[in-house]
């Protein structure tokens, strides 16, 4: 029987080198140099001393663990390399407190040749020269050989040791050439980035960087791999698996712990889900998040909590009004929190606006609660918003089969190719369906001139297809729906709105076609009269909500920004829009974050001049997908 | 700015074929030369014994820049007689501390972040301003006793920066140096190009200390 190797997101320091190794991802190149550095100094003489520092979950412990195990391992270092490991949770009250850890792990892990006898150093000696006389002897016990320190967290080691400790401390490691050092910290602190403090530029310093997508994705495929969830591989490697790592990868931010704690409990079922999925990972994170908040003072825990609600980003100014704390101490604590990468800054005119830079602390810190749960909420909607970009891309994904397992992924193709896949998906998904030929040519034919705006005739094909008694559900389903876009354009509110009603009562709920594609249906809804507007919007809202697919509707409202945004519209025609919906979505959650998505980018829209201050009330998650939507009004996203 | 115009619309060579030709200061006898004239203009008489070292003193303390020599002369005759190498020591001093900044050296602070726009993204997605990361280099170089090398100014600046592009520096000590701040060996180790600018920029950012 096989067994799962044994993955520990909290403590990669006791999982195998063999599950470290291929754990690994993004970093191995970092992981070749290091080792091969270290291999080389040992050989010519030259101590390195390499700091590596990233966020708490970046893979700083999983990369110390690995290089550690193989530098053991190295044939030449055999005999010439001594390796003592300080864990996570070591304390450090000086020189002499280090001298003494040191001295008994050596004692420890190689008995026949060091001794932990200190007694005699304490007792004759001053703590000082105790701390000096110890390190000295442990040189003399090395002999030929070197020795590495592996610090977890080389902050707190720091902290422990005074000025002039520290220089003491550099003094000997450079004068005596017999020590090197491999250590992690989350931050950069001042005592290796002030250059007044003693161990200034005395450290090779490499800043672990977040995942990237592709890098999320290889460790989420090597997990399961690991673990022979080989169902769910194919399904991973799927349009449809990655639309859904795209969404999570939005919350996780590339935090490689996030990724393998939401790996923990991914199966096909969770990740069609996706929502419960994520929450089991946040409740996983909670505990780590919210050890973050003890490393802070008060008042910084206060400030970061003040950030962490859905009003978006704030100002000094009103984070000071909002918690109390006196506006010019906001103002340097907040500075504190960037230096710490915990809060993330953008410049607006002369002021700055705040956010917590990681989405997954900030929706870990909020108080959730069943009728507030910005996280399901916005779980929800990016799963919604990525799936959306495959609807007219490819096929049903939770109609896959094994089969296909080798297709790779589609590449974006025209409208008339991407709905032609669809129909062959939805084909495939109903085998026994195969005298539809008709109905299928007929449908293909009907989008066609849809694009080219031969609506009267896509129209009939449509409705024609719909007659058809040999034509399969979703066939049927599929033309229902795309008949409503141009129904819309070329038939009055009440029989639009009738055809709309007769689609949802007569379609397949379970086809992937259902409720075919709100933001074209939209895009045209913003061509036809405002006066009509309110009585295609309220009948638009109730049936999608009534058929549980707010979700849907939700992502049509946002992606329609950028049709509001080319439009031409009036303001008053914008605010008229914007005050519909409003209308139409209050009290529905799944509508929220649209809502006010739209009320933003109205805002910005109306504005006296391009601002991109309103979208600023919007989370960063969110902002960062509405923003690109604006580039008519506010010019494109800058690169940085 | 020919970094910029080369991102812009002139990618291949904004010069197009005009020669490019780099003004330095005076040769060491050329700059001595100078001061003499100039102190012969003011009519200030230096003793026989004491001439060549207050003349090499006016020519070093100023990197033998045409400008600085004449500026430095001028103030040593309103403000300093006897001239001897001391007082030259003093009157440099005095013009790179003075609120008013006579020798307009605030110009190379100012003209940073006109120099180096735009921002560069951390290891954390932090944008760091461009020429907060310039300033900061030119501190580094302003402290060091001797020429720096890509890789030691590499590993200053992670210190000081979440940076992890390593080829964004080595461009920045490029632009560094061909805006004159800083100049290369021929093994590639950079310091400050001229020593007069580089005791300005310790003493403005309180390096000295």
């Amino acid at each position: 029987m096989k067994t799962d190797p044994l993955i520990l997101p909290h403590h990669p320091e006791s999982m195998s080198p063999g599950t470290l190794a291929r754990l690994l991802v993004q970093h191995q190149k970092l992981q070749q140099q290091i080792v091969s550095r270290f291999v080389a100094g040992s050989r010519s003489g030259d101590r390195l001393h390499v700091l590596l520092v990233g966020r708490p979950g970046f893979g700083k412990t999983h990369l110390l663990s690995l290089i550690c195990h193989q530098l053991s391992q190295h044939s030449d270092l055999h005999d010439s390399l001594r390796i003592v490991r300080f864990g996570p949770a070591e304390i450090c009250t000086g020189l002499l407190s280090l001298a003494l850890s040191l001295s008994g792990k050596l004692a420890l892990q190689y008995p026949q040749e060091f001794s932990s006898d200190t007694g005699r150093l304490t007792a004759t000696l001053s703590p000082e020269d105790a701390g000096t006389a110890l390190l000295h002897s442990i040189v003399q016990q090395l002999q030929h050989r070197s020795l590495l320190l592996v610090h977890e967290n080389l902050d707190q080691v720091f902290q422990g040791l005074s000025d002039a400790e520290q220089k003491r401390w550099r003094a000997f490691l450079q004068e005596t050439r017999r020590f090197s050092t491999l250590a992690a910290s989350p931050t950069l602190f001042p005592d290796v980035s002030d250059r007044n403090r003693p161990c200034f530029g005395f450290f090779d310093i490499h800043h672990l960087q977040a995942l990237k997508p592709a890098a999320s994705r290889q460790l989420v495929l090597r997990i399961c791999r690991l673990r022979h969830r080989n169902s769910v591989i194919p399904l991973l490697q799927s349009p449809a698996g990655t639309s859904r790592l795209q969404a999570a990868d939005v919350l996780l931010a590339g935090n490689p712990r996030a990724w393998v704690l939401l790996t923990q409990t991914l199966t096909t079922r969770t990740l069609k889900q996706f929502t419960p999925l994520l929450e089991q990972t946040f409740d996983a994170l909670t505990p780590a998040c919210l050890g973050i908040l003890h490393h802070l003072s008060p008042q910084q825990r206060q400030l970061l909590l003040g950030l962490c609600d859905q009003s978006g980003a704030k100002t000094v100014q009103q984070l000071a009004v909002a918690t109390g704390v006196d506006e010019r101490c906001c103002s340097r604590q907040l500075g504190y929190l960037r230096d710490f990468g915990l809060v993330h800054a953008t410049k607006l005119g002369k002021e700055s606006c705040y956010d917590v830079s990681d989405p997954l602390l900030r929706l870990c810190l909020q108080p959730l609660h069943d009728s507030h749960h910005p996280l399901r909420l916005t779980a929800a909607f990016l799963k919604d918003w990525f799936a959306a970009d495959l609807h007219d891309t490819v096929d049903d994904p939770w109609h896959f089969t094994p089969t296909e397992k080798n297709t790779p992924a589609t590449a974006p193709a025209s409208p008339q190719t991407q709905r032609h896949s669809l129909l062959l998906a939805e084909d495939s998904a109903t085998t026994s369906y195969n005298s539809d030929h008709d109905a299928r040519s007929l449908i293909l034919s009907a989008l066609a001139l849809i694009d080219q705006q031969q609506l009267s005739a896509a129209l009939a094909a449509l409705q024609t297809v719909q007659q058809l008694r040999s034509a399969a559900p979703a066939h049927r389903t599929l033309a229902l729906f795309a008949a409503l876009e141009p129904a819309l354009e070329l038939s009055a509110p009440s029989e639009f709105l009738h055809a709309l009603s007769h689609a949802f009562q007569h379609g397949t709920p379970d086809s992937h076609a259902f409720a075919g594609n709100p933001t074209r249906l939209l895009s045209r809804l913003l061509r036809r009269s405002p006066h009509d507007w309110h009585t295609y919007i309220s009948r638009i809202a109730t049936l999608f909500l009534q058929h549980q697919l707010g979700g849907r509707l939700a992502v049509a409202m946002v992606r329609c920004i950028s049709t509001l945004d080319q439009a031409g519209l009036s303001a008053a025609q914008l605010q008229l829009w914007n005050s519909l919906w409003q209308q139409a979505g209050t009290g529905c959650p799944e509508l929220q974050i649209a809502l006010r998505c739209t009320a933003a980018a109205v805002s910005v829209l109306t504005g006296t001049r391009p601002s991109v201050r309103p979208l600023f009330q919007l989370p960063l998650e969110i902002r960062r997908l509405v923003r690109p939507l604006l580039s008519s009004t506010l010019g494109p996203v800058e690169a940085p | 700015m020919l970094r910029e115009l080369r991102q812009q619309t002139l990618a291949s060579e904004p010069l197009n074929d005009l020669p490019a030709v780099e003004i330095r200061g005076l040769e060491m006898a050329a700059a001595c030369q100078l001061a003499r004239q100039q102190l012969h203009n003011y009519q200030l008489q230096l003793a026989p014994d004491q001439a060549p070292a207050v003349l090499e003193r006016i020519a070093l303390r100023t990197d033998g820049v045409p400008f600085y020599v004449a500026a430095l002369v001028s103030h040593l005759a309103s403000h300093a007689e006897p001239v001897t190498p001391q007082s030259v020591d003093l009157v440099v001093r005095h013009l790179l501390t003075a609120d008013t900044d006579p020798w307009e050296m605030e110009h190379f602070r100012s003209r940073l972040p006109a120099y180096y726009r735009g921002t560069i993204s951390d290891a954390n997605g932090r944008l760091i301003p461009q020429c907060h990361i310039a300033s900061e280099l030119l501190d580094h170089f302003a402290l060091a006793d001797q020429p720096l090398s890509i890789n030691h100014a590499w590993t200053a600046m992670r210190s000081r920066f979440a940076l992890t592009d390593r080829h964004y520096l080595v461009q920045l000590l490029r632009s560094l140096a061909q805006d004159h701040y800083l100049v290369s060996s021929s093994d590639k180790l950079y310091s400050f190009r001229f020593p007069l600018i580089r005791s300005w920029w310790r003493i403005a950012h309180g390096l000295e200390s």
